[in-house]
This record gives structure tokens, sequence and C-alpha cells, in this order.
């Protein structure tokens, strides 16, 4: 099982406070949509994704991304038991939807870095960093964790 | 040779002119010894590098961050030729330090994060994409001594066994 010391619970429910996920998780879908082009395949009922501007401006994926970064609420309340918390969608990621388990990686380095550029360097401090992509890295894992 | 638009040349020198090495510079091994402490294995002269408090106040920390950014430097000046700008730079970390090519990675996710807290909505998607872009090739370059090293002791082997 994860160990959380108490310096990484604050700084992951301190961060989780700050963070506006109707801001946060569509500006890290974009990015993810971006930087890493080939994820696209997995949102072929979005409608355009052609061009930088159509995602950014895709209705679809930002309500996707706000969403997905909702789903971290169950990380958060959850911290000593992502694991199973997250079985389901696990599952789910698995055998429905298909996806590669390196691209939670990736989506994780996005959420990353969307929030390292709304609070900068004073508020994601190294001590911060490191746990909130410790959390990042164990939802990630639990995300993978059902595929076979 | 990684080929570069003319707007991904404009977006890196963009990016890289907002910079400041000093302040960026000082941060970046805090960040990358922290969040993967396993790289502290590289930094057995540097004094105390075991707590969080002893790694931020770390004066060697911080000056080798800004020579790190320094040598970033030769890459933004040498976009059409990462490999023949970092050679000998690359075989240094290969032959003497001994690095894991992979922590040259996290380095440079570490250099991202700090650069995306100090740019902030700068940091456009797209301007990330470029970015990561190039330093993806600077990680390549700087990774050239390990791919060419075990293949050159092949051959050798190869030819001197039919001697």
């Amino acid at each position: 099982m994860v160990e959380w010391t108490d310096t990484e619970r604050k700084a992951i429910t301190t961060l989780w406070g700050m963070i506006n996920v109707g801001e946060i998780g569509p500006q890290a879908l974009n990015r993810l949509l971006v930087v890493y082009p080939w994820t696209q395949r997995h949102f072929g009922s979005f409608g355009n994704l052609s061009t930088y501007a159509a995602i950014v401006g895709n209705a679809k994926v930002a309500n996707h991304g706000k969403t997905v970064m909702g789903g971290l609420e169950i990380a958060v309340k959850n911290l000593d038991n992502i694991k199973n918390a997250y079985a389901k969608l696990s599952v789910m990621h698995s055998e429905k939807l298909h996806v590669d388990p390196d691209n939670f990686r990736a989506l994780a380095e996005c959420i990353s870095v969307v929030v390292a550029a709304k609070f900068g360097p004073s508020v994601f401090t190294p001590g911060f960093q490191e746990a909130w992509q410790k959390f990042l890295a164990v939802v990630v894992s639990a995300l993978g964790r059902q595929y076979h | 040779m990684v080929k570069w638009t003319e707007e991904e040349r404009c977006i890196i020198r963009g990016v890289w002119e907002k910079v400041d090495i000093d302040e960026v510079g000082a941060q970046l091994w805090a960040r990358a010894l922290i969040v993967y402490p396993w790289i502290e294995r590289y930094f057995g002269t540097f004094g105390d590098t075991f707590t969080t408090t002893a790694i931020l106040n770390n004066p060697k920390l911080a000056a080798l961050g800004k020579i790190v950014l320094a040598a970033l430097d030769t890459a933004v000046k040498n976009m059409d030729n990462f490999k023949g700008a970092y050679a000998s730079l690359s075989r240094v970390h290969y032959e003497k330090i001994k690095v894991d090519p992979e922590h040259f990675r996290l380095l440079a996710e570490c250099i991202t994060i700090a650069i995306a807290c100090k740019l902030k909505a700068e940091l456009s998607p797209q301007v990330q994409s470029t970015w990561q872009k190039f330093l993806s090739a600077v990680v390549d370059s700087m990774s050239m001594s390990w791919s060419s090293e075990p293949l050159c002791q092949f051959c050798l082997q190869l030819i001197s066994s039919k001697l």
C-alpha cells in the first residue's frame, strides 16, 4: 500500500482545494490532444479535432476534461485505498475504451504542467510537486491495475 | 537530424527569452532531487542532499542548475546541429559521470515544470508541444553515446574474433 507522509497529504489536499476542475481539466485535456496527438483517436465522436483551434474550442473536449479532472476527487477522498477506489474505472478503460495505459501517464504530465502554470513556483514548490506527482503516479497505476 | 519549421524556431526562442537562467536554474535540481530522489546518487560530493531543506539551500545544486541551462542555451543556438554541439558533453555523461540516460528525461520534465511555473499561460498547449519536441531532441543528443557504444564494442569484438 502507498504510504503518505503528513506533509504529502497536506500538499495534496491544499492543492486540490485550490484547483477548479472546470478550469484545469479542459486545459489538461487540450494539452494531451495537442502534445500527444495520437490520443485524439479516443475521441472520434467529439467532432472536429483537426487543428489546434478546433481542439481548444471544442465543447465536448472541455466537458470531458472537467469530468476527468473531477474524477481525481475519488483519489483525494480515498488516499489510503486508491487502488480499489479506481478498480471499476480501470476495468472500463481497459475493456471498453481500450486506452493504452501509457496515455494515463501522459495526461498526468499535462495536468502537472497546467497546475504548475496556474500556481507558479511559490505554491507549486519542489515539495508540492513531489507530493502531487506521486499522487498522480498512484492514480495512474490504479487505473492500469485491471488491465490484462 | 530534427527538422524545425520557422514557427517552431520562433516559439523556442520566444520561450528561451523569458527564462531567467539564475531564477529557473536555482530550482531545477531541487525539483529533480525532491521528486525523483534516486538521482541523489550522482551528488555524493555536493554535501547534504538528503532532506528537502538541505536540497533547497544547497548552493552547489543551484550552481549546477545554471550550468545546465547555459548548456541548453547551446541547443537554442544550434538547433540544426544538436549532435555536433552535444557530442563531448554526452561522452562525459556516459564515460565519466555514468548517468542513466532515462534521468535526462526526468530532468527535462522538471525543466518544463519550472518553465511552466514561470511562463504560466504563455506556455500554451502549442508552445508546450514545441518546447517538449525541443527538449526531446536535446535528450536524444545527450543520449547518443549510449546507443553508439554497445554497437562499437560489438563490432570491435567481431573484428578481433575474426583476426
